[in-house]
């Protein structure tokens, strides 16, 4: 008895702080440009329709968990589409995870090596990052949660202080108009927000951890506020961003939070070029949300092949990790990747899932009228 | 065919004298000789083993006790040959012979003489008309010290093992010709340090006392303060030859189900010939020996062990060792102090604030140093990077070799001092601070800013609560400085991550090593962790260490 207590449940707020720390986390830094791009002025708007629409998503999935709540989508997902269905499904759901990590992993050595480390190549930052992020992957989960809660409070933190220094710059005439009517570009960025969102799916695994200590309504309140906050913290970084550059200037430059944060200065201090601050607070949000997806796709694959242990899975898993973020070579590729990654993601969201709960619906029903 | 030629065959022994018939009937018969002694030798033996156990002693005892004193005697001699230091006292007890045996300078000769002594010479005497009947009866040892002996504690002994270790231990032996069976007498009496103020973890309102190497006087000084019969006492006994005694202490209403009993456990599991300290103990019972971290909490302070009790914590007291540990053991126990409650709690929360800063600049300030001045110098002020660029132009080494020099030429001071006598010490770090200190920088081998900034670094880890955890953060700073030197702050955060992963996953018999620490379901536990509450506010006891019992108060009824 090692372990006397071992960590098998989490309470309603430890899940909110995962779904937050997991979709929160690298696309802050990399996807608001193209956001900006698609929105154009009402980029603002489009955050807050992403923030309700995937909030519908995530409420299924708690609406699906809960119909299962001893398994995880591992278990039940041949038990809905069939064996070869099952897998296909359960493949997905691990390929969303790989693409954002390899996705993440491209940006992070591209943004480190552009403001602080011009001169060495992306693949040594990758290399380094993911050495660390293999090394949280391969604990166990109640490390996992810890550092996802240690990470909301200190990092989180950090980042928000250190970005919302950037309103001494803010010129609100930059905002105007605040309410144009483009239902259509509202819309299309709204879906488009996946890719700031994205990470939410993870409660499909998490779920058994819960389920059995906390009801529906609590949960649903509780991820609701999750989702809440997240809306917040991007809505703060477009209006600051839209705010300070112009929706011109934001789309033409590759990462315009840096460069937002760059032109900040704290007249009566000694500390100059904050975007090397905002970059160190960056690197634990980014770090949190990678590490969590890989120890995500171990345990997925420990499930799918019945094994005890996620750790052999994670230390395959790596290299492929490895590869398929070095081979994203160039923006086009990138974002063909995050294009590819965003529809797979709403397709899972929005197709798969409520399609898993009416067949799941359907089969307890027929379960139950055979029963008399 | 011709008829070949053989040469003539000749006997082994015209060439090997050694290999005639005769030689080796000669070698045989002494042979047969040999053998005849060896089994004589042999039978010897056997009579010698035969006359030392009368009867065959179970497994694990050297011998059994006989109703013949002479044959006791006999026995206990073998066993305690060539120890000049036990004492074997005979004497007359009425018509019977009688032995004590005591272990010179552990064992109060003078107790053993009032006590044992004079009164079997006197009140079995025949001459004393008042029990003079006792002198040719004395049935068993249990109405002996019942109704003879003037001693306090003592126990009759049948096993021979028991014996002996009561008379290494410092008891006096008694033994009555026609018994077979002996009785210790607790009369221990040594050479001992008295109670004193603690070395390292002194406070400046608040009581001073810290166990000594005794067991006796360390339980003591915790019973002293609580009259509570829930605090239990298990005294346990480790090393097959040192028998060393630890005891383990916990309150039994709070004490989390199971814990105590992975504790013994663990302690059971230990096999080694000696402890001689706790520190060696501590090695068997951490779930990660390989862990820079401590995973125990070590203390000198009764009151200190008193306290993490009644939080429902485990107590180890190792015989022969004032360092004792408390288990499970968390970051927020070690960076607390004592002082911490004797103080205002803003006070106290500063300082403790003040100390998780300092642990920060303890490993990661040479790291930093060097990142910004090798990488990153454009996030100093521009005069201050000016400044800086201008020292380090003065200096021809790489600022990470700088940093480097300069954490060796530290530990190198830390361990002289530390293994110094205490009067040379001052004398060292004269040498060593001031002089190698100034003189590097005079001969332009160091920048100045780099000796502030491990000054600073050396300062932060003394201002730790916790000894071991203050050198867990002195070792952890080299491996920063390498990551510092390859990825500037890039590779700072990383380290920091990856120690950071490291704590998170370190358990301390079950219990998280961050204890409560950012844990959202224990924030009860934050009102006495980084900050401290008034003492109004902490009615509920920590759930880190899963109290039965949460609220600080009596036992619970019912």
């Amino acid at each position: 008895m090692a372990n006397l207590e071992v960590k098998t449940h989490m309470s309603a707020l430890q899940l909110a702080i995962v779904v937050f720390v997991t979709c929160a986390g690298a696309q802050i830094m990399l996807s608001l440009r193209s956001l900006i791009a698609e929105a154009g002025q009402e980029a603002w708007i489009s955050v807050l329709f992403g923030g309700v629409i995937f909030y519908v998503a995530v409420y299924l999935m708690l609406k699906l968990g809960k119909n299962y709540p001893d398994e995880t989508i591992v278990e039940y997902a041949p038990r809905i589409f069939g064996r070869v269905g099952g897998s296909i499904v359960i493949f997905w759901f691990n390929l969303l995870f790989f693409l954002q990590i390899i996705a993440i992993f491209y940006g992070v050595g591209k943004v480190i090596t552009f403001y602080m480390f011009d001169r060495t190549p992306p693949e040594v930052v990758i290399l380094a990052l993911l050495v660390v992020c293999t090394y949280c992957a391969l604990q166990d989960f109640g490390t996992i949660l810890r550092l996802q809660q240690i990470m909301f409070f200190v990092a989180y933190s950090m980042l928000m202080v250190i970005w919302m220094t950037s309103i001494l710059n803010l010129q609100p005439e930059n905002l105007l108009p605040l309410w144009p009517i483009h239902i259509k570009e509202v819309v299309t960025g709204g879906f488009s927000t996946w890719s700031l969102y994205g990470g939410y799916e993870c409660v499909l695994l998490l779920l058994p951890l819960v389920y059995r200590q906390v009801s529906f309504a609590n949960l649903a309140k509780v991820v609701g506020g999750a989702f809440g906050c997240l809306t917040l913290v991007f809505v703060l970084f477009i209006v600051i961003i839209i705010g300070v550059l112009t929706v011109d200037n934001a789309k033409s430059v590759p990462y315009p939070v840096l460069l937002v944060i760059r032109s900040v200065e704290l007249p009566g201090t000694f500390i100059e070029r904050l975007e090397n601050y905002l970059l160190l607070a960056w690197i634990p949000v980014v770090f949190d949300t990678l590490a969590a997806q890989m120890f995500f796709m171990g345990q997925v694959c420990m499930r799918q092949w019945h094994y005890l242990d996620h750790r052999p899975w994670v230390l395959l898993l790596v290299p492929m990790i490895y590869v398929g973020s070095i081979m994203i070579d160039n923006q086009q590729v990138y974002d063909a990747v995050s294009n590819f990654t965003m529809w797979a993601g709403l397709i899972f969201s929005f197709v798969v899932v409520p399609l898993s709960l009416i067949l799941s619906w359907r089969q307890k029903r027929e379960a139950g009228t055979g029963c008399g | 065919m011709g008829k070949e030629k053989y040469p003539k065959v000749m006997k082994l022994s015209t060439h090997i004298p050694e290999a005639s018939l005769e030689q080796a009937k000669k070698e045989l018969t002494r042979l047969k000789q040999l053998i005849a002694e060896s089994a004589e030798f042999g039978e010897e033996m056997g009579k010698i083993i035969a006359q030392l156990r009368q009867v065959a002693a179970p497994f694990h005892e050297p011998f059994i006790f006989t109703p013949v004193l002479a044959k006791n005697e006999q026995l206990l001699r073998v066993v305690f040959r060539d120890c000049s230091d036990i004492e074997f006292r005979a004497f007359d007890a009425g018509s019977h012979k009688a032995l004590l045996i005591y272990l010179e300078g552990m064992a109060d000769a003078a107790n053993l003489e009032r006590n044992i002594l004079k009164p079997l010479m006197s009140e079995t005497s025949p001459a004393n008309v008042n029990t003079g009947n006792l002198s040719n009866a004395l049935p068993n040892m249990k109405t002996i010290s019942e109704r003879i002996l003037g001693a306090a504690s003592v126990t009759v002994l049948t096993k021979a093992s028991e014996a002996i270790e009561a008379v290494m231990t410092g008891k006096g032996l008694l033994l009555i010709d026609g018994l077979a069976e002996g009785l210790s007498i607790a009369a221990v009496k040594y050479v001992k340090r008295s109670i004193s103020e603690p070395d390292t973890e002194y406070i400046g309102q608040g009581p001073n006392e810290a166990f000594n190497e005794d067991l006796a006087d360390n339980i003591v000084l915790i019973r002293r303060r609580a009259r509570d019969t829930n605090l239990k006492v298990c005294i346990l006994k480790v090393g097959e030859r040192s028998k060393t005694r630890i005891a383990v202490l916990y309150v039994a209403n709070l004490i989390k189900p199971g814990l105590v009993e992975e504790v013994q456990r663990r302690i059971g599991l230990i096999k080694v010939d000696k402890v001689l300290a706790s520190a060696k103990i501590e090695e068997f019972l951490v779930d990660h020996p390989w862990s820079p971290f401590p995973q125990s909490q070590t203390t000198e302070r009764p009151d200190k062990m008193l306290a993490a009790l009644y939080e429902g914590r485990v107590g180890i007291i190792v015989d022969g060792t004032p360092a004792s540990m408390l288990v499970p053991c968390t970051y927020n126990v070690l960076m607390q102090t004592p002082d911490d409650y004797t103080i205002q709690p803003v006070i106290a929360s500063l300082a403790r604030f003040l100390r998780a800063v300092a642990a920060f600049l303890a490993v990661y300030l040479p790291a930093i140093y060097v990142a910004i001045v090798s990488y990153h110098p454009g996030m100093l002020p521009t005069d201050m990077a000016i400044s800086v660029a201008e020292l380090r132009a003065r200096t021809p080494f790489p600022s990470f070799l700088e940093a480097l020099m300069m954490e060796i030429l530290l530990e190198l001071f830390q361990e002289a001092i530390v293994r110094l006598p205490k009067k040379l010490a001052g004398a060292a770090s004269m040498v060593g601070g001031f002089v190698i200190g100034n003189t590097v920088v005079q001969a332009g081998l160091i920048n100045p800013l780099l000796v502030v900034v491990i000054a600073t670094t050396a300062i932060a880890s003394y201002s730790m609560p916790s000894y071991s955890f203050s050198v867990a953060l002195r070792w952890l700073r080299i491996p920063m400085l390498f990551l510092a030197s390859m990825l500037g702050l890039y590779g700072v955060i990383l380290g920091i991550l990856a120690v950071t992963i490291h704590a998170c996953s370190l358990r301390s018999f079950g219990e998280s090593f961050l204890g409560g620490m950012f844990n959202v379901d224990l924030m009860a536990d934050w009102k006495d962790a980084l900050v401290r509450f008034p003492e109004t506010t902490l009615k509920k006891r920590p759930k880190e260490f899963g109290a039965q019992d949460q609220t600080r108060g009596g036992e619970q009824d019912g």
